[in-house]
């Protein structure tokens, strides 16, 4: 276990709390000091709370030390991806058509996190809108990745992944539209689950493409991604999308094992349609061995192409995000950053017509995925390459290749991306694993395992190299 | 093709656009213009691969489902 307290897991802070051996505002005041030593260099933050955490963080050990822990949550340090709504507390959305825009109420994510007695450290950086970037012409500049920083986080949930790698939390809430929680997650080595549609409820958290967002956790485990999951998961019969579902004990499903579990790759995705690496290609070959090693077994499976369900997400995502900023589009086109408006502006000229076909698509593409699954438990790919260098893209690069993590936004099923060691740069590898509708206890259940059979969780960032990188951007700032 | 006839193309699909941007209310600026038809050009054929000619009968994902918007607290009698 490590002995920096930012660096320890939900489980391990929560055991420590509990037993008197932690202080919540010795961990609060450990992360903010992260915050103040290293954020100038990542960025990870657009609105840090360190007053409320403090206070939070206060008022936690106080009913804690009277006996009365509320559970694991109760004085962890967390953040939020800046579209979930706070009360008093600013959501950008990282656009300056938000800049000023403060909430009255909080969202049922951040009131579930409140409730089991979570301390709120800020509001993290984002793409615009969770759709458009890295840009530079925005409310903050864009996340940097904790590992390298002349490397992206990955987005849109960019800020959140690189505050947990870093110890600038130990959790964040981000949003997946068709991979902006796993991919973070994947650049930026930690765990991210994309919940199944209907599971965690959007309202509050402004939006992307309504029959595609997700909400969703991240944090360093897939341990604690089962105990943050269980706290925002159930019914919101205010957001339309919400499932009526029983929410499972996430954490009592972790077995440590897959015995018995049969898992499917969908080799021709990564083999012939979009080749992955040839690292990422060993990196994966080792983890399916320690899958069976597990006790798993696998199988190879075939789904329809990964082009079909990113062109199907794409055309839906376009017409919907359209339809959610034509008014700010026509009357102050300027407060867009160039990279969400190139990406808005096309689906201005989709006709109705193609946006039920593609509904109609989808629902092909929905049926053959949960067919698979007659056959499998879970599916298992590579998730994203490491990350490469941040730098100003061309916004098109978002139409020009598909990707591993869309499909799952499309057909809705549950999958997180852990971490699957690193690169000869450092780099994290990664892994993504997906399992039936309503069933991320399997997914959660072989994500934990598979971290607790490999090394990989035990190597963080270089902290001290970051300090010194935020010492050197304060000076060049303050010049 | 010639570079007269392409660039007399590139100019139609432009305008086009101009046209079908102006339909949907927005009044694009050159500059503007210009980034949509460059989204158009990955756009265009990303439509083109959308699958059609279905079933008549073949349904959308979206099925109306009108409980999701009942009020708070309303019963299903």
């Amino acid at each position: 276990m490590s002995s920096d307290p930012t660096f320890l897991t939900i489980a391990q802070a929560s055991r420590m709390i509990a037993a008197k051996t932690l202080s919540p505002v010795e961990l609060a005041e450990a992360c903010l000091a992260r915050m103040d030593a290293v954020d100038a260099a990542l960025c990870s933050y657009i609105t840090p709370t360190p007053e409320l955490a403090l206070s939070q963080a206060r008022a936690a050990e106080a009913e804690i030390m009277r006996g009365g822990s509320r559970g694991a949550l109760h004085g962890i340090p967390y953040s939020l991806k800046d579209i979930y709504e706070t009360a008093g507390i600013r959501t950008t959305g990282q656009s300056r058509s938000l800049a000023d825009y403060v909430p009255k109420q909080d969202c049922p994510a951040q009131q579930a996190l409140n409730k089991a007695g979570g301390v709120l450290l800020g509001k993290t950086t984002t793409w615009e809108f969770a759709h458009g970037g890295p840009s530079w012409d925005v409310v903050a500049p864009p996340a940097h990745n904790p590992w390298n920083t002349s490397r992206h986080p990955a987005g849109s949930s960019s800020g959140s992944g690189a505050a947990i790698a870093a110890g600038l939390c130990l959790a964040s809430m981000g949003s997946d539209t068709g991979g902006s929680i796993r991919m973070p997650a994947a650049a930026c080595g930690i765990a991210g689950i994309k919940p199944t549609y209907g599971r965690v409820s959007r309202r509050g958290v402004l939006p992307n493409s309504f029959s595609h967002d997700h909400a969703g956790p991240m944090a360093w485990t897939s341990e604690d991604l089962a105990i943050l999951l269980e706290t925002v998961s159930g019914h919101d019969p205010l957001d339309p999308g919400s499932a009526d579902q029983p929410v499972p004990n996430y954490r009592a499903a972790l077995s440590g094992h897959a015995k018995g579990l049969k898992i499917g790759v969908p080799w021709a995705w990564m083999e012939q349609e979009a080749p992955i690496s040839a690292g990422s290609r060993q990196a994966l070959d080792a983890a399916l061995e320690v899958l069976c090693g597990l006790g798993a077994t696998v199988q190879p499976i075939t789904l329809p192409s990964l082009l079909a369900y990113n062109d199907c997400k794409r055309v839906i995502a376009m017409a919907e995000l359209f339809s959610i900023h034509e008014n700010t589009l026509r009357t102050r086109p300027d407060l867009f950053g160039a990279s969400l408006r190139y990406r808005i502006i096309g689906g201005a000229v989709l006709r109705a017509e193609d946006y039920v076909q593609a509904m109609r698509m989808r629902a092909e593409l929905a049926a053959a995925m949960q067919a698979v699954f007659e056959d499998v438990d879970l599916i298992v790919t590579h998730c994203a390459e490491p990350a490469g260098k941040l730098e100003p893209t061309s916004p098109h690069w978002m139409f020009a290749q598909p990707n591993y993590t869309t499909p799952f936004n499309s057909a809705g099923n549950p999958a997180v991306s852990v971490c699957n060691g690193f690169d000869a740069d450092g780099m994290p590898y990664s892994l993504q694993i997906a399992g039936r509708l309503f069933d991320e206890a399997t997914v959660l259940r072989v994500g934990d395992a598979y971290e607790k059979a490999t090394a990989w969780r035990a190597r963080r960032p270089d902290i001290a190299a970051l300090a010194a990188e935020a010492a050197a951007c304060r000076e060049t700032a303050a010049a | 093709m010639s570079e007269t006839s392409a660039q007399s193309e590139a100019s139609t699909r432009l305008e086009d656009l101009r046209v079908l941007a102006a339909h949907a209310g927005l009044p694009l600026s050159p500059a503007h213009l210009a980034e949509l038809a460059d989204a158009w050009s990955y756009i265009e054929p990303m439509l083109g691969r959308i699958r059609r000619n279905r079933p008549h009968a073949d349904e959308p994902a979206h099925t109306f489902v009108p409980l999701a918007f009942r009020a708070a607290g309303e019963e299903v009698s």
